[in-house]
């Protein structure tokens, strides 16, 4: 309980100062790709968007797992909003690399299989959030989605092969397909940590909202249950 | 590659703030609503109990 009230007042704070250093870093502090140029900096905020994604797709696929284990509805409650955020952020990854696709491959689109399984895990995700909507009972909804939320974590498995596996236009930065890292600057590479761990905080942050939301949802259903028993 | 991509940086960073935030206004009025009808709901349920005979 201390600590999760200490989360909630300094997550916030941190957050802020977080961002505002990576901002910093990018647009100020590293210096500009001496191919791409400048457009290059969108590579910080579009790593920060999968590292979010990968990481909300991945409690997903943990909370579905154990939902569908233990069959609590706590579990449940985390995947679904955890979904939200982690479809959120892959729509933001999309749209960030289809934005620097264009000035340096010369295309917004291309069915790379890296792109392809990454629209393929946007599917899924947007599937999983539909699902319950769409199901004759909640119950048969949530356990149908945590399924799907499971299946999600082979796609982001592929996702991180697919650049070694097949031959595809997007590459392998962090790790190059011949070994080493492909960003040699130490600027560069402080610019990308300090972009990670702000985008991070903030998904935390966001993570938390979305718990609060889904609590206060329980608590309002329970009480309409309570007031429909006294009528 | 030159500085004339200069409005592709803005439009990727721009979109990204521009989908973090509106997601978080929705999500904090959420909350709000969301709390107000907690505390109406409470309400509520405090003056029906009220109403009924004691035991």
């Amino acid at each position: 309980m201390i600590v999760s009230r200490l989360a909630d007042r300094l997550i916030p704070p941190v957050t802020v100062v977080a961002m505002l250093a990576a901002l910093y870093l990018v647009f100020v502090a590293v210096p500009s790709d001496a191919y791409q140029g400048p457009v290059q900096r969108i590579f910080y905020v579009h790593m920060a968007m999968w590292l979010d994604t990968f990481t909300a797709f991945g409690i997903v696929g943990a909370a579905s797992f154990l939902y569908l284990w233990q069959r609590t509805g706590r579990w449940d409650r985390l995947g679904r909003a955890a979904a939200e955020l982690g479809l959120l952020f892959c729509s933001l990854g999309l749209a960030t690399g289809s934005i620097w696709a264009k000035p340096i491959w010369g295309t917004w689109w291309t069915w790379d299989p890296r792109l392809t399984l990454t629209l393929i895990l946007w599917m899924i995700y947007a599937a999983y959030l539909l699902l319950r909507d769409l199901a004759a009972e909640p119950g048969q909804g949530a356990v149908l989605a945590a399924i799907l939320g499971v299946s999600g974590v082979v796609d982001l498995y592929l996702i991180n092969r697919a650049v070694y596996w097949w031959r595809g236009i997007h590459p392998a930065v962090i790790a190059t397909r011949e070994g080493g890292s492909g960003l040699n600057d130490p600027l560069m590479r402080l610019t990308l940590a300090a972009c990670l761990v702000a985008f991070f905080l903030l998904f935390l942050w966001l993570l938390r909202l979305r718990l609060q939301a889904q609590r206060l949802q329980d608590s309002v259903d329970d009480l309409r249950a309570v007031l429909a028993g006294h009528s | 590659m030159t500085d004339g991509h200069l409005p592709y940086l803005i439009a990727a960073y721009g979109l990204v703030w521009l989908g973090v935030l509106l997601y978080a206004v929705g999500l904090g009025r959420r909350n709000r609503k969301l709390e107000r009808e907690v505390d109406e709901l409470r309400g509520l349920l405090d003056r029906t109990g009220e109403g009924r005979p004691q035991p």
